[in-house]
């Protein structure tokens, strides 16, 4: 879903490399991304307030240096909070200018083309992402700063000027992008030629205007896929033009020209609202459109001193709202249990399993975000956050198993649940398990026994092919298939407890693929295989005897 | 499917675009969580000219939990045994989540490098390998060449 992948790696090849390291020091070791609600641990370490949660919950050590760790003992760090914020917002400008070296010394009218492409050409990768609006917004002003180009009819001689930017753009964009800049450039040729208002045409679903060639090659798509998922095609557009507008000053300053008729035509798609308007954080500009860009700037200002503002008057909320403490379960029975979670207004139907792993994730979700962070979300949205996430995480009874085994024997039947919860959570009984499928066994090993086919003298590999195991487990049905039921009977299934197979069942194994291999051919070499090593030699032997 | 987490998808694009000398790994097609992997023989070792096939797998709950990694080549070694299992601490206790599968891959390439036989997987191979490094190491190489071989 997410494709917004930045990376330290994006300032490596820039005029400043050493914005690779100051990247990576705004990131959560754990999720690798910029750090959300950063809390401070004992051992001066820093993470995402939920990641470090989650992880305590596992274990209680720090993931960098291994020293004891408990969550009471996490601070929020409301410092390192506004810096990751201000750069995190400023950062796909900075990103843009650090980039653009070569092309300052060109002439300013191609410093504005290429501004216009760099910023075109990023967000084609990144167009997908959702929470960091800030890429959006530039795209958004890529396609509509170009539409409101092509009514200019101020670039004298695109041609030239182009094919440097697309020598320079090659080096250091990826294929998508060059893509997309080839889109754009047949776009530009067509519209020097002949620039009118009928080669715009309306967007029927996001109501924009677009050049039609654009429309019908990748913005209908684009806008088609969109809706599909639910998500509200780029109406914002015009909401988020003027933010990106205080992103970018000094490029919007040269565009002057442009953003007043931006803005008129914004204004226009205003009242024509779109079906799939939704409000959005960004609604706050939507009003100051049809204002000049003194106002624009007065917004930069006021983003500009936020960050500063609200570090100084952050107050640590740790009295405001209670802290959820942990619960003793095994003091609890199951009706004290269904009380907190009620008076929490949870849902208390579920296991007992599931009650425990409820309370523990709404424990942490409503502790990282009362305790921690700056701005707390209410309790609705947090019984929301514990909803999706066990919608994906508790298997509901019957199908929709990500579980291989799931895959592999399709079952709805509760004693099969059973079993795939325990064999999650470590307490895996291999004896009911082998029970439940001795009959499926059988029939597997009787196929093998079937279908078994000399395996190729080549073979270097174990026992088991990759392709066809992509999860552990599956591998060890691989062994079970191969072996005889005597040893079926016997052999560990167990994942987790996968030091139980010992060498002796895998000697079987290997021994029994002779006795197959024997059964087979019906050639009577009488050696006594026992060792792997010497068992692909003597395989080879037999078969070359056999030919 | 479950959707892939954002720094799966990272780790992922890292691995391809700057790869780890000597280490490969490409995630399935049909499963982005299984990858294939090869490592080779470090310089100096007995599995110097090997390549060693591997298999990578990141649980549901990565990088919470360690990947599962098992070799997929034969391969004579005090610490791996003939299920291709590895005994690494990082791959068991001491996973960490600031872990990535960048750095396993290294740790697993340095265990060939110096394999510790006091803490032993496979215990007939620690055993030789104490009693008579010399013969063991030389085993090593004949099992590098007999099944690690490299392909043209």
């Amino acid at each position: 879903m997410d494709h917004l992948i930045t990376d330290p790696t994006d300032f490596a090849k820039t005029k400043i490399p050493a914005l690779e390291q100051w990247d990576t020091l705004l990131r959560c070791h754990i999720c690798k991304d910029f750090l959300k609600v950063p809390v401070l641990t004992p051992c001066g370490h820093t993470f995402c307030s939920l990641c470090i949660r989650k992880y305590i919950n596992n274990s209680a050590k720090c993931p960098l240096c291994l020293s004891e760790l408990r969550d009471s003992m996490l601070r929020s760090e409301f410092l390192v909070n506004e810096l990751v914020e201000c750069y995190t917002n400023f950062r796909p400008s900075l990103l843009k200018h650090v980039q653009v070296d070569k092309l300052n010394q060109l002439e300013p009218e191609v410093i504005q083309e290429s501004s216009l492409i760099e910023i075109d050409s990023e967000p084609d990768v990144e167009i997908k992402e959702q929470s960091l609006t800030n890429n959006d917004d530039i795209q958004i002003i890529g396609n509509s700063s170009e539409a409101s180009k092509s009514k200019m009819t101020t670039v004298p001689k695109p041609n030239k000027i182009i094919k440097q930017n697309n020598l320079i753009n090659k080096k250091k964009s990826k294929s998508t992008v060059e893509g997309m800049f080839n889109r754009k450039q047949e776009f530009r040729n067509s519209s020097s030629s002949s620039f009118s208002h009928q080669q715009m045409a309306q967007c029927p679903i996001c109501q924009e205007f677009f050049p039609i060639r654009t429309l019908e090659r990748s913005h209908l798509d684009e806008c088609l896929s969109l809706q599909s998922l639910g998500r509200l095609p780029k109406t914002n557009n015009k909401i988020t033009i003027s933010k990106t507008k205080s992103n970018i000053l000094p490029f919007s300053k040269k565009m002057s020209d442009s953003t007043s008729e931006l803005s008129s035509s914004a204004s226009k798609r205003d009242k024509s609202s779109s079906p799939f308007y939704l409000p959005t954080k960004n609604i706050n500009y939507s009003s100051n459109l049809t204002s000049t860009s003194q106002h624009k700037e007065k917004v930069q200002e006021k983003e500009k001193i936020s960050y500063v503002s609200r570090y100084v008057n952050s107050i640590a909320n740790t009295d405001k709202s209670e802290r959820l403490p942990k619960l003793d379960y095994s003091n609890l029975s199951m009706q004290q249990l269904r009380q907190k979670l009620n008076a929490l207004n949870l849902p208390s139907s579920g296991s007992r399993q599931t009650l425990i792993e409820r309370y523990n994730y709404y424990e942490m979700i409503w502790n990282s975000n009362f305790c921690d962070s700056l701005n707390p979300v209410d309790e609705s949205d947090l019984r929301r956050q514990l909803a999706s996430w066990e919608a994906s995480n508790i298997p509901k009874s019957g199908n929709s198993n990500k579980n291989t085994i799931g895959n592999l024997i399709q079952r709805g039947d509760r004693g099969y649940q059973k079993l795939l919860t325990n064999f999650k959570n470590d307490k895996f009984d291999r004896k009911a398990w082998s029970q439940m499928y001795s009959k499926e066994f059988r029939k597997l090993i009787n196929e093998a026994k079937l279908n078994y086919k000399k395996p190729s003298i080549t073979n270097t590999k174990l026992s088991f092919n990759p392709h066809d195991a992509p999860m552990k487990e599956q591998s060890h049905t691989e062994i079970i298939k191969e072996a005889p039921p005597t040893h079926t009977n016997k052999s560990e299934l167990n994942n987790n407890n996968i030091d139980n197979m010992d060498d002796n069942t895998n000697n079987n194994i290997d021994e029994s693929k002779t006795d197959i291999e024997k059964l087979k051919t019906h050639t009577e070499t009488d050696n006594n295989i026992s060792t792997d090593e010497d068992f692909s030699k003597d395989l080879s032997q037999t078969l070359n005897n056999k030919f | 499917m479950a959707s892939l987490p954002k720094r799966i998808i990272k780790e992922t694009e890292r691995l391809v675009s700057d790869p780890v000398p000597g280490i490969t790994a490409t995630p399935h097609e049909d499963n982005l969580r299984y990858f294939q992997v090869t490592i080779e023989g470090p310089a100096g070792s007995p599995y110097e000219n090997g390549i060693f096939d591997l298999e990578l797998y990141l649980p549901d709950e990565y990088p919470m939990e360690a990947p599962k990694v098992r070799f997929l080549t034969k391969i004579y070694h005090p610490n791996i045994d003939r299920l291709g299992r590895i005994c690494l601490d990082i791959l068991k206790t001491n996973w960490s989540p600031a872990l990535q599968i960048r750095t396993v891959l290294l740790s697993i390439q340095a265990l060939l490098a110096s394999p510790n036989p006091n803490d032993p997987l496979a215990n007939d191979v620690a055993e030789d390998w104490i009693k008579n490094e010399q013969g063991a190491k030389n085993k090593a190489r004949e099992w590098t060449e007999l099944y690690a071989h490299k392909k043209n």
